[in-house]
């Protein structure tokens, strides 16, 4: 009877610790502007890892040429760099209102993957966040294209700045953006300019 | 009870693929005033536009990183910003053009 009273006891305490929790976060409402917690980061990250099967997880890129890095800044520079930033930090409009935020790439989070993992997450994408799956569904491991990334991905903490500089001509815009810019890049060379108000870019 | 679960799960997911909204601003003019913590720019109309910098901003002078120390009076610049919840303009990209003295030398 004892051990009935204080099974219930302790269910009772967690429904109404869960209720709080609940209500709290939903008067304070939700914003992809915030960060995940410490154990929503944890669970995540560990469901993550467990969900690679492990014949991906033990993949090598079969690719190591300079040919082969080059094809993945200019693909990373067109498809990927609007969320993670040319330098893969994710210091982008998108990225930082996404949640969870892009990783910073750079960082041991990232470089700690196998080519494998890295490789199934471009391919196969990663649930409830921003990052879709770009990969043929059904396909074999041998999308040259996602393993030129996988090399771009390992080389980025040793970018140069003149890869960067390569990569900002290669990221996407608009024909209304490359006016601008041409117009930017007249300007600081010394010549005029129509309007120097200062321009508004809702995205 | 079913319902606010579901609208809570529906919330969770459709909030991951939101893109958050900016309202980037580029200032194009020359500095009048530089200090560690901010740069004065005069447009072409003569309005006077101050942008926050940190250190966090990044500084390029003909394409190539440059630093804060070579921002001068007199510089045409080129600056990516955003406005701040006070209103404020914080800069994410200050590009350094041509100084006002050589191209009157020019």
């Amino acid at each position: 009877m004892r051990k009935r009273t204080l099974l219930l006891s302790i269910t009772v305490a967690c429904v109404a610790a869960a209720a709080a929790l609940g209500w709290v976060t939903i008067r304070r409402g939700f914003s992809a502007r915030d960060n995940p917690s410490a154990i929503e980061t944890l669970v995540a990250t560990t469901a993550r890892q467990m969900a690679v099967p492990s014949q991906y997880r033990q993949l090598r890129n079969p690719l190591s040429s300079s040919s082969d890095l080059q094809a993945g800044i200019e693909h990373f520079a067109d498809h990927c760099a609007t969320c993670h930033a040319n330098d893969g930090g994710g210091d982008t409009l998108f990225g930082k209102g996404l949640y969870p935020k892009p990783p910073d790439m750079r960082q041991k989070e990232t470089q700690n993957k196998s080519d494998g993992e890295l490789y199934y997450t471009i391919e196969n994408g990663i649930r409830l966040s921003g990052m879709p799956a770009f990969g043929e569904e059904h396909a074999e491991a041998g999308d040259m294209e996602t393993w030129n990334l996988v090399l771009f991905i390992r080389h980025l903490p040793n970018q140069t700045a003149e890869e960067l500089q390569q990569m900002e001509q290669l990221n996407p815009k608009t024909e209304k953006e490359r006016q601008e810019e041409d117009e930017e890049q007249n300007f600081l060379r010394g010549g005029s300019t129509k309007s120097s108000k200062p321009k508004s870019h809702n995205q | 009870m079913i319902r606010t679960i579901v609208a809570l799960l529906c919330m969770t997911v459709i909030s991951s693929f939101c893109f958050a909204h900016g309202n980037e601003q580029h200032v194009m003019g020359t500095v009048i005033k530089v200090s560690e913590e901010s740069v004065s720019v005069e447009t072409n109309t003569k309005a006077t536009v101050a942008v926050m910098i940190s250190s966090d901003t990044k500084f390029s002078k003909n394409g190539a990183p440059a630093a804060p120390g070579d921002l001068h009076i007199g510089d045409r610049v080129v600056i990516h910003a955003m406005p701040m919840k006070d209103g404020k303009l914080m800069a994410h990209t200050v590009q350094i053009g041509v100084a006002k003295a050589s191209m009157q030398s020019q």
